[in-house]
Protein backbone atom coordinates (compact mmCIF):
# COMPACT_ATOMS: atom_id res chain seq x y z
CA UNK A 1 0.00 0.00 0.00
CA UNK A 2 2.79 2.37 1.11
CA UNK A 3 5.05 1.19 -2.00
CA UNK A 4 1.53 2.10 -4.66
CA UNK A 5 1.32 5.45 -2.65
CA UNK A 6 4.82 6.29 -3.21
CA UNK A 7 4.48 5.50 -6.77
CA UNK A 8 2.21 8.02 -7.13
CA UNK A 9 3.87 10.51 -4.96
CA UNK A 10 6.87 9.97 -7.11
CA UNK A 11 4.53 10.08 -10.71
CA UNK A 12 2.64 13.33 -9.46
CA UNK A 13 6.20 14.89 -8.24
CA UNK A 14 8.01 14.09 -11.21
CA UNK A 15 4.70 15.83 -13.59
CA UNK A 16 4.21 18.52 -11.55
CA UNK A 17 8.03 19.15 -11.86
CA UNK A 18 8.05 18.37 -15.54
CA UNK A 19 4.78 20.89 -15.85
CA UNK A 20 6.77 23.62 -13.71
CA UNK A 21 10.38 23.11 -15.56
CA UNK A 22 8.37 23.77 -19.12
CA UNK A 23 6.54 26.61 -17.59
CA UNK A 24 9.90 28.14 -16.79
CA UNK A 25 11.49 27.93 -20.17
CA UNK A 26 8.01 29.53 -21.98
CA UNK A 27 8.45 32.15 -19.74
CA UNK A 28 12.23 32.77 -21.36
CA UNK A 29 11.54 32.17 -24.24
CA UNK A 30 12.90 28.78 -24.96
CA UNK A 31 11.01 27.29 -28.11
CA UNK A 32 11.41 25.83 -31.46
CA UNK A 33 10.78 27.85 -34.28
CA UNK A 34 7.44 27.59 -35.96
CA UNK A 35 6.18 28.24 -39.41
CA UNK A 36 4.05 30.88 -40.23
CA UNK A 37 2.97 31.61 -44.36
CA UNK A 38 3.35 35.38 -44.93
CA UNK A 39 2.26 36.76 -48.47
CA UNK A 40 4.17 38.90 -50.51
CA UNK A 41 1.66 41.35 -52.30
CA UNK A 42 1.55 42.80 -55.34
CA UNK A 43 4.71 45.58 -56.08
CA UNK A 44 2.49 47.40 -58.68
CA UNK A 45 -1.68 47.77 -59.20
CA UNK A 46 -1.90 46.25 -62.68
CA UNK A 47 -2.53 43.58 -65.03
CA UNK A 48 -1.53 40.06 -64.47
CA UNK A 49 -0.24 38.80 -67.98
CA UNK A 50 2.03 35.45 -67.22
CA UNK A 51 2.52 33.40 -64.41
CA UNK A 52 4.63 30.43 -64.65
CA UNK A 53 4.06 29.43 -68.54
CA UNK A 54 4.10 32.41 -71.09
CA UNK A 55 1.04 30.05 -72.99
CA UNK A 56 -1.01 28.01 -70.72
CA UNK A 57 -2.61 24.66 -71.31
CA UNK A 58 -5.89 25.08 -72.59
CA UNK A 59 -6.53 21.75 -72.76
CA UNK A 60 -5.52 21.13 -69.17
CA UNK A 61 -7.58 22.23 -66.14
CA UNK A 62 -6.23 24.99 -64.19
CA UNK A 63 -5.35 23.02 -60.62
CA UNK A 64 -7.71 25.35 -58.33
CA UNK A 65 -10.04 26.64 -60.96
CA UNK A 66 -11.93 23.73 -63.05
CA UNK A 67 -12.12 24.28 -66.30
CA UNK A 68 -9.68 26.94 -66.92
CA UNK A 69 -5.75 26.93 -68.85
CA UNK A 70 -3.22 26.27 -66.58
CA UNK A 71 -0.86 28.43 -66.22
CA UNK A 72 1.76 26.02 -64.38
CA UNK A 73 4.21 23.50 -65.02
CA UNK A 74 4.94 21.92 -67.58
CA UNK A 75 4.44 24.96 -70.12
CA UNK A 76 3.92 24.16 -73.74
CA UNK A 77 6.03 25.72 -76.59
CA UNK A 78 3.20 27.29 -78.84
CA UNK A 79 2.86 30.85 -78.86
CA UNK A 80 -1.02 30.95 -78.20
CA UNK A 81 -1.36 34.44 -77.24
CA UNK A 82 1.23 35.67 -80.12
CA UNK A 83 3.38 37.31 -77.48
CA UNK A 84 6.46 36.05 -79.51
CA UNK A 85 7.69 34.35 -76.18
CA UNK A 86 6.64 30.21 -75.14
CA UNK A 87 7.64 27.91 -72.44
CA UNK A 88 8.58 28.99 -69.02
CA UNK A 89 8.93 32.11 -67.44
CA UNK A 90 11.57 32.42 -65.78
CA UNK A 91 12.55 33.34 -61.95
CA UNK A 92 10.90 30.89 -58.85
CA UNK A 93 7.13 31.92 -58.47
CA UNK A 94 6.79 34.52 -61.33
CA UNK A 95 4.16 36.85 -61.71
CA UNK A 96 4.40 39.73 -64.42
CA UNK A 97 2.09 42.54 -63.84
CA UNK A 98 1.78 44.85 -66.90
CA UNK A 99 1.51 48.68 -65.75
CA UNK A 100 3.84 51.66 -65.29
CA UNK A 101 3.79 53.41 -61.69
CA UNK A 102 5.65 53.22 -58.59
CA UNK A 103 6.66 50.07 -57.07
CA UNK A 104 6.66 48.71 -53.32
CA UNK A 105 8.01 46.20 -51.60
CA UNK A 106 5.50 44.47 -48.91
CA UNK A 107 3.96 41.77 -47.24
CA UNK A 108 0.76 41.04 -45.55
CA UNK A 109 0.00 38.07 -42.87
CA UNK A 110 2.92 39.07 -40.80
CA UNK A 111 2.77 37.23 -36.98
CA UNK A 112 2.38 39.48 -33.74
CA UNK A 113 6.07 38.03 -32.94
CA UNK A 114 7.46 38.90 -36.24
CA UNK A 115 8.90 42.34 -34.75
CA UNK A 116 10.64 43.52 -38.21
CA UNK A 117 14.09 43.83 -38.26
CA UNK A 118 16.48 44.91 -41.40
CA UNK A 119 16.10 45.15 -45.10
CA UNK A 120 19.09 45.06 -47.55
CA UNK A 121 18.60 45.80 -51.27
CA UNK A 122 21.23 44.61 -54.18
CA UNK A 123 21.11 45.66 -57.77
CA UNK A 124 21.53 41.89 -59.58
CA UNK A 125 20.93 43.38 -63.02
CA UNK A 126 22.10 41.21 -65.80
CA UNK A 127 22.10 42.03 -69.55
CA UNK A 128 18.88 42.73 -70.18
CA UNK A 129 19.09 46.15 -67.14
CA UNK A 130 21.10 47.72 -70.29
CA UNK A 131 17.88 48.18 -72.01
CA UNK A 132 14.91 47.49 -70.06
CA UNK A 133 15.41 48.65 -66.00
CA UNK A 134 17.06 47.18 -63.39
CA UNK A 135 16.90 43.75 -61.20
CA UNK A 136 16.56 44.95 -57.51
CA UNK A 137 17.19 41.84 -55.21
CA UNK A 138 15.43 42.54 -51.65
CA UNK A 139 16.56 40.40 -48.60
CA UNK A 140 13.92 40.86 -45.63
CA UNK A 141 15.17 40.01 -41.92
CA UNK A 142 12.35 39.29 -39.59
CA UNK A 143 13.32 39.07 -35.81
CA UNK A 144 11.28 37.75 -33.18
CA UNK A 145 10.98 38.28 -29.56
CA UNK A 146 13.84 36.18 -29.03
CA UNK A 147 15.77 38.17 -31.39
CA UNK A 148 16.37 35.09 -34.00
CA UNK A 149 15.63 36.03 -37.24
CA UNK A 150 14.26 34.42 -40.46
CA UNK A 151 15.25 35.99 -43.88
CA UNK A 152 14.09 35.59 -47.71
CA UNK A 153 13.95 37.78 -50.95
CA UNK A 154 11.87 39.02 -53.32
CA UNK A 155 12.91 40.02 -56.86
CA UNK A 156 11.96 42.92 -58.62
CA UNK A 157 12.59 43.34 -62.35
CA UNK A 158 12.70 45.75 -64.86
CA UNK A 159 12.37 48.83 -62.37
CA UNK A 160 14.48 52.55 -62.33
CA UNK A 161 15.75 51.99 -58.80
CA UNK A 162 14.46 54.29 -56.09
CA UNK A 163 16.61 52.80 -53.20
CA UNK A 164 20.02 52.70 -51.56
CA UNK A 165 21.80 49.18 -52.45
CA UNK A 166 24.22 47.51 -50.25
CA UNK A 167 22.66 49.44 -46.99
CA UNK A 168 20.79 48.03 -44.20
CA UNK A 169 17.59 49.61 -44.07
CA UNK A 170 14.94 49.48 -41.11
CA UNK A 171 11.46 48.50 -40.78
CA UNK A 172 8.85 47.83 -38.20
CA UNK A 173 5.92 45.34 -38.09
CA UNK A 174 3.36 48.20 -36.53
CA UNK A 175 1.07 45.32 -35.39
CA UNK A 176 3.85 43.18 -33.81
CA UNK A 177 3.29 42.89 -29.55
CA UNK A 178 6.40 45.12 -29.56
CA UNK A 179 7.71 46.38 -32.74
CA UNK A 180 11.73 45.91 -32.78
CA UNK A 181 12.13 49.63 -33.54
CA UNK A 182 10.76 53.30 -32.02
CA UNK A 183 8.71 54.74 -34.98
CA UNK A 184 11.09 57.45 -35.82
CA UNK A 185 14.06 54.48 -36.47
CA UNK A 186 12.52 52.93 -39.26
CA UNK A 187 12.51 53.53 -43.15
CA UNK A 188 9.49 52.00 -43.71
CA UNK A 189 6.44 49.55 -42.07
CA UNK A 190 5.32 46.48 -43.58
CA UNK A 191 2.05 44.29 -43.00
CA UNK A 192 0.54 47.29 -42.96
CA UNK A 193 -0.73 47.61 -47.03
CA UNK A 194 -1.15 50.33 -48.51
CA UNK A 195 -0.25 52.47 -45.46
CA UNK A 196 3.48 51.49 -46.11
CA UNK A 197 5.53 49.55 -47.54
CA UNK A 198 8.80 50.20 -48.82
CA UNK A 199 9.21 52.21 -52.46
CA UNK A 200 11.69 50.28 -54.16
CA UNK A 201 11.86 52.22 -57.67
CA UNK A 202 9.11 52.12 -60.88
CA UNK A 203 8.34 50.38 -63.48
CA UNK A 204 11.24 51.27 -66.66
CA UNK A 205 10.10 51.84 -70.14
CA UNK A 206 12.03 49.34 -72.59
CA UNK A 207 14.46 51.14 -75.10
CA UNK A 208 14.37 50.89 -78.44
CA UNK A 209 16.62 47.85 -80.30
CA UNK A 210 16.15 45.45 -77.22
CA UNK A 211 17.63 42.10 -77.69
CA UNK A 212 15.02 39.26 -78.25
CA UNK A 213 14.31 37.31 -75.12
CA UNK A 214 14.51 40.92 -73.03
CA UNK A 215 11.39 42.25 -72.21
CA UNK A 216 9.36 44.68 -74.71
CA UNK A 217 6.72 46.14 -72.78
CA UNK A 218 6.69 47.46 -69.45
CA UNK A 219 5.80 45.78 -66.92
CA UNK A 220 6.94 44.42 -63.07
CA UNK A 221 8.46 40.96 -63.39
CA UNK A 222 8.65 39.53 -59.37
CA UNK A 223 9.48 36.73 -57.53
CA UNK A 224 10.90 34.71 -54.74
CA UNK A 225 13.85 33.17 -53.66
CA UNK A 226 14.02 28.86 -53.86
CA UNK A 227 13.36 28.20 -50.28
CA UNK A 228 10.52 28.50 -47.79
CA UNK A 229 8.09 26.89 -49.21
CA UNK A 230 6.56 29.39 -51.62
CA UNK A 231 3.57 28.96 -53.64
CA UNK A 232 1.69 31.12 -55.57
CA UNK A 233 -1.17 33.13 -54.31
CA UNK A 234 -3.60 32.56 -57.11
CA UNK A 235 -6.55 32.70 -55.02
CA UNK A 236 -6.56 35.93 -54.47
CA UNK A 237 -6.01 37.30 -57.55
CA UNK A 238 -9.18 39.03 -58.39
CA UNK A 239 -9.65 40.04 -54.89
CA UNK A 240 -12.57 38.32 -54.25
CA UNK A 241 -13.42 36.65 -57.48
CA UNK A 242 -10.99 34.04 -55.96
CA UNK A 243 -12.15 33.01 -52.52
CA UNK A 244 -9.75 30.51 -50.70
CA UNK A 245 -11.33 27.28 -51.56
CA UNK A 246 -10.65 27.91 -55.34
CA UNK A 247 -14.23 28.50 -56.14
CA UNK A 248 -15.46 30.91 -58.81
CA UNK A 249 -17.80 33.68 -57.66
CA UNK A 250 -16.97 36.76 -55.82
CA UNK A 251 -18.40 40.01 -55.95
CA UNK A 252 -15.41 41.23 -58.27
CA UNK A 253 -15.54 38.37 -60.96
CA UNK A 254 -15.72 39.58 -64.60
CA UNK A 255 -19.33 38.75 -65.82
CA UNK A 256 -17.95 36.05 -68.53
CA UNK A 257 -14.57 34.75 -67.20
CA UNK A 258 -13.43 32.68 -70.57
CA UNK A 259 -9.94 30.88 -71.73
CA UNK A 260 -7.40 33.38 -71.47
CA UNK A 261 -9.40 36.56 -69.69
CA UNK A 262 -9.40 34.23 -66.45
CA UNK A 263 -5.75 33.74 -65.90
CA UNK A 264 -4.31 36.54 -67.87
CA UNK A 265 -5.68 40.32 -67.62
CA UNK A 266 -6.27 39.93 -63.86
CA UNK A 267 -6.89 42.90 -61.90
CA UNK A 268 -4.61 43.22 -59.03
CA UNK A 269 -3.81 46.21 -56.37
CA UNK A 270 -0.26 47.21 -55.26
CA UNK A 271 0.46 46.60 -51.54
CA UNK A 272 -2.63 44.46 -51.51
CA UNK A 273 -3.01 41.77 -53.28
CA UNK A 274 -1.82 38.13 -52.73
CA UNK A 275 0.79 37.13 -54.69
CA UNK A 276 3.15 34.55 -53.53
CA UNK A 277 2.89 32.94 -50.30
CA UNK A 278 6.02 32.39 -47.89
CA UNK A 279 6.78 30.83 -44.99
CA UNK A 280 9.54 31.96 -42.54
CA UNK A 281 10.55 30.03 -39.32
CA UNK A 282 10.32 32.24 -35.94
CA UNK A 283 10.05 31.82 -32.37
CA UNK B 1 10.03 2.61 10.92
CA UNK B 2 12.34 3.16 7.88
CA UNK B 3 8.95 3.73 5.34
CA UNK B 4 8.02 7.36 7.17
CA UNK B 5 11.74 8.43 6.45
CA UNK B 6 11.81 7.44 2.74
CA UNK B 7 8.59 9.38 2.76
CA UNK B 8 9.91 12.33 4.07
CA UNK B 9 12.72 11.71 2.10
CA UNK B 10 10.61 11.68 -1.32
CA UNK B 11 8.45 14.96 0.49
CA UNK B 12 11.94 17.17 0.67
CA UNK B 13 13.04 16.06 -2.33
CA UNK B 14 10.33 16.67 -4.51
CA UNK B 15 9.58 19.51 -2.96
CA UNK B 16 12.72 21.12 -3.40
CA UNK B 17 12.58 20.71 -6.69
CA UNK B 18 9.22 22.01 -7.20
CA UNK B 19 9.85 25.17 -4.89
CA UNK B 20 12.80 25.89 -6.93
CA UNK B 21 11.26 25.53 -10.06
CA UNK B 22 8.09 27.52 -8.98
CA UNK B 23 10.27 30.34 -7.44
CA UNK B 24 12.12 31.24 -10.84
CA UNK B 25 8.46 30.68 -12.78
CA UNK B 26 7.43 33.50 -10.32
CA UNK B 27 10.35 35.68 -10.40
CA UNK B 28 10.06 35.79 -14.20
CA UNK B 29 7.07 36.07 -14.49
CA UNK B 30 7.21 39.36 -11.92
CA UNK B 31 10.02 40.73 -13.58
CA UNK B 32 8.07 40.65 -16.95
CA UNK B 33 4.87 41.82 -15.56
CA UNK B 34 7.04 44.73 -14.14
CA UNK B 35 8.25 45.16 -17.95
CA UNK B 36 6.89 48.06 -19.58
CA UNK B 37 6.13 47.08 -23.04
CA UNK B 38 8.61 50.04 -24.65
CA UNK B 39 11.73 48.74 -22.87
CA UNK B 40 11.88 45.76 -24.94
CA UNK B 41 11.72 48.45 -27.98
CA UNK B 42 14.99 50.09 -28.72
CA UNK B 43 15.78 53.84 -28.36
CA UNK B 44 18.31 53.56 -30.53
CA UNK B 45 19.20 51.38 -33.46
CA UNK B 46 22.41 50.98 -31.91
CA UNK B 47 20.27 49.30 -29.14
CA UNK B 48 18.60 47.02 -31.20
CA UNK B 49 20.04 43.51 -32.81
CA UNK B 50 22.92 44.49 -35.00
CA UNK B 51 22.94 43.81 -38.58
CA UNK B 52 23.29 39.83 -39.47
CA UNK B 53 26.42 39.37 -41.22
CA UNK B 54 26.13 39.37 -44.98
CA UNK B 55 28.31 38.71 -47.94
CA UNK B 56 26.92 39.40 -51.36
CA UNK B 57 28.37 36.47 -53.17
CA UNK B 58 26.77 34.01 -50.36
CA UNK B 59 23.26 33.24 -49.60
CA UNK B 60 21.76 33.74 -46.21
CA UNK B 61 19.18 31.55 -46.66
CA UNK B 62 21.45 28.42 -48.12
CA UNK B 63 25.22 29.44 -47.21
CA UNK B 64 25.78 28.60 -51.05
CA UNK B 65 28.10 30.96 -52.82
CA UNK B 66 26.80 31.96 -56.26
CA UNK B 67 26.50 35.05 -58.30
CA UNK B 68 23.36 36.95 -60.15
CA UNK B 69 22.62 35.40 -63.24
CA UNK B 70 24.10 37.95 -66.39
CA UNK B 71 22.11 36.37 -69.17
CA UNK B 72 18.64 37.35 -68.19
CA UNK B 73 17.26 36.68 -71.53
CA UNK B 74 13.67 35.24 -71.05
CA UNK B 75 14.21 32.67 -73.93
CA UNK B 76 15.31 28.55 -73.51
CA UNK B 77 18.82 27.56 -72.81
CA UNK B 78 19.04 26.30 -76.24
CA UNK B 79 18.31 29.57 -77.18
CA UNK B 80 20.90 31.22 -74.93
CA UNK B 81 24.07 28.10 -75.53
CA UNK B 82 22.60 29.09 -79.93
CA UNK B 83 23.64 32.75 -79.36
CA UNK B 84 25.51 33.15 -76.05
CA UNK B 85 25.70 36.82 -73.96
CA UNK B 86 29.36 36.92 -72.27
CA UNK B 87 29.76 39.11 -69.25
CA UNK B 88 32.30 41.69 -69.93
CA UNK B 89 33.45 41.47 -66.36
CA UNK B 90 34.47 37.63 -66.87
CA UNK B 91 37.42 38.03 -68.90
CA UNK B 92 39.20 40.35 -66.21
CA UNK B 93 38.09 38.23 -63.27
CA UNK B 94 39.12 35.15 -64.63
CA UNK B 95 42.37 36.76 -65.13
CA UNK B 96 42.30 38.13 -61.24
CA UNK B 97 41.77 34.24 -60.78
CA UNK B 98 44.56 33.42 -62.63
CA UNK B 99 46.55 35.28 -61.51
CA UNK B 100 46.43 33.92 -57.93
CA UNK B 101 46.63 30.03 -59.43
CA UNK B 102 43.24 29.77 -59.05
CA UNK B 103 42.94 28.35 -62.82
CA UNK B 104 39.72 25.67 -62.61
CA UNK B 105 38.85 25.47 -66.78
CA UNK B 106 40.11 22.47 -68.84
CA UNK B 107 41.49 24.87 -71.58
CA UNK B 108 42.43 28.22 -69.64
CA UNK B 109 43.31 29.71 -73.35
CA UNK B 110 39.62 30.01 -74.71
CA UNK B 111 37.34 32.39 -73.10
CA UNK B 112 35.56 32.62 -70.06
CA UNK B 113 32.15 31.39 -70.27
CA UNK B 114 29.46 30.83 -68.34
CA UNK B 115 29.72 27.14 -67.72
CA UNK B 116 33.22 27.82 -66.91
CA UNK B 117 31.77 30.09 -63.45
CA UNK B 118 28.95 27.35 -62.86
CA UNK B 119 32.46 24.81 -62.91
CA UNK B 120 34.11 27.07 -60.39
CA UNK B 121 31.29 27.90 -58.28
CA UNK B 122 30.58 23.74 -58.16
CA UNK B 123 34.38 24.05 -57.03
CA UNK B 124 34.28 26.61 -54.43
CA UNK B 125 30.51 25.08 -52.58
CA UNK B 126 32.53 21.76 -52.61
CA UNK B 127 34.84 23.18 -50.64
CA UNK B 128 32.78 24.85 -48.29
CA UNK B 129 30.21 22.59 -47.64
CA UNK B 130 29.31 24.16 -43.80
CA UNK B 131 26.30 26.55 -45.22
CA UNK B 132 26.17 27.73 -41.49
CA UNK B 133 29.95 28.72 -41.41
CA UNK B 134 29.42 30.30 -44.88
CA UNK B 135 26.18 32.56 -43.65
CA UNK B 136 28.87 33.85 -40.82
CA UNK B 137 31.17 35.13 -43.54
CA UNK B 138 31.08 39.01 -44.09
CA UNK B 139 31.49 41.29 -46.99
CA UNK B 140 35.22 41.56 -47.48
CA UNK B 141 36.34 38.84 -44.65
CA UNK B 142 39.68 37.30 -45.42
CA UNK B 143 38.53 33.27 -46.73
CA UNK B 144 41.21 30.75 -47.44
CA UNK B 145 41.49 28.63 -50.66
CA UNK B 146 39.69 28.89 -53.49
CA UNK B 147 36.15 30.27 -52.19
CA UNK B 148 38.81 33.12 -50.41
CA UNK B 149 40.04 33.44 -54.02
CA UNK B 150 36.75 33.19 -55.93
CA UNK B 151 35.31 36.46 -52.88
CA UNK B 152 38.07 38.55 -53.72
CA UNK B 153 37.79 38.74 -57.43
CA UNK B 154 34.22 39.05 -57.58
CA UNK B 155 34.42 41.72 -55.43
CA UNK B 156 36.52 43.57 -57.37
CA UNK B 157 35.18 42.63 -60.61
CA UNK B 158 31.69 41.28 -60.50
CA UNK B 159 31.04 43.98 -58.50
CA UNK B 160 31.26 46.67 -61.23
CA UNK B 161 27.72 48.03 -62.15
CA UNK B 162 26.57 48.03 -65.62
CA UNK B 163 26.10 51.79 -65.65
CA UNK B 164 30.02 51.70 -64.30
CA UNK B 165 31.29 49.73 -67.34
CA UNK B 166 32.77 52.40 -69.26
CA UNK B 167 35.40 53.81 -66.57
CA UNK B 168 36.44 50.00 -66.44
CA UNK B 169 37.08 49.87 -70.52
CA UNK B 170 34.22 47.42 -70.60
CA UNK B 171 31.31 47.08 -73.00
CA UNK B 172 28.69 44.44 -73.20
CA UNK B 173 29.27 42.59 -76.56
CA UNK B 174 26.48 43.30 -79.24
CA UNK B 175 23.52 40.52 -79.17
CA UNK B 176 21.47 39.43 -82.29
Amino acid sequence: MFLRRGTFQLTACAFLASAALTATLSVYGVARASGYRISVVAGLTGNVTTLQCYDPEPNRAHPSFYNKPDPFAPCRLVDDNLDHVTGTHAGSRPVDIAALGSVYLQLDYLPGRDRGGYAYAEDVSGMCSAYVGKTLRVWTYHFDPTDSYDVHDVYFEHINLAVPVQTWMYWNNPFALTPLWQPWLVNFNLNNTTSGGWNVGSVAQPASGTPAGCATGAHLHQDTGVSHGETWATQHYAEGCFNDGGAYGGARCPTNPSTWAWITGQPVTGRYSDVQYLTININ
Amino acid sequence: MKRPKIYLALLVVCGSVLGAALAVVVTGAASLAGTPPNDTTSHTREDGPPPPPFNRWISPVSGKFSVPEWDDRHISAEEKAKNPAIDPRWKPFSECLAARKLETRPDPTRPFVKADLDRLLNGVNTSRPDPGANKRIRQGEAVQGLAGGFLECADEWLSIRIEDFSKFGLTIPPIE
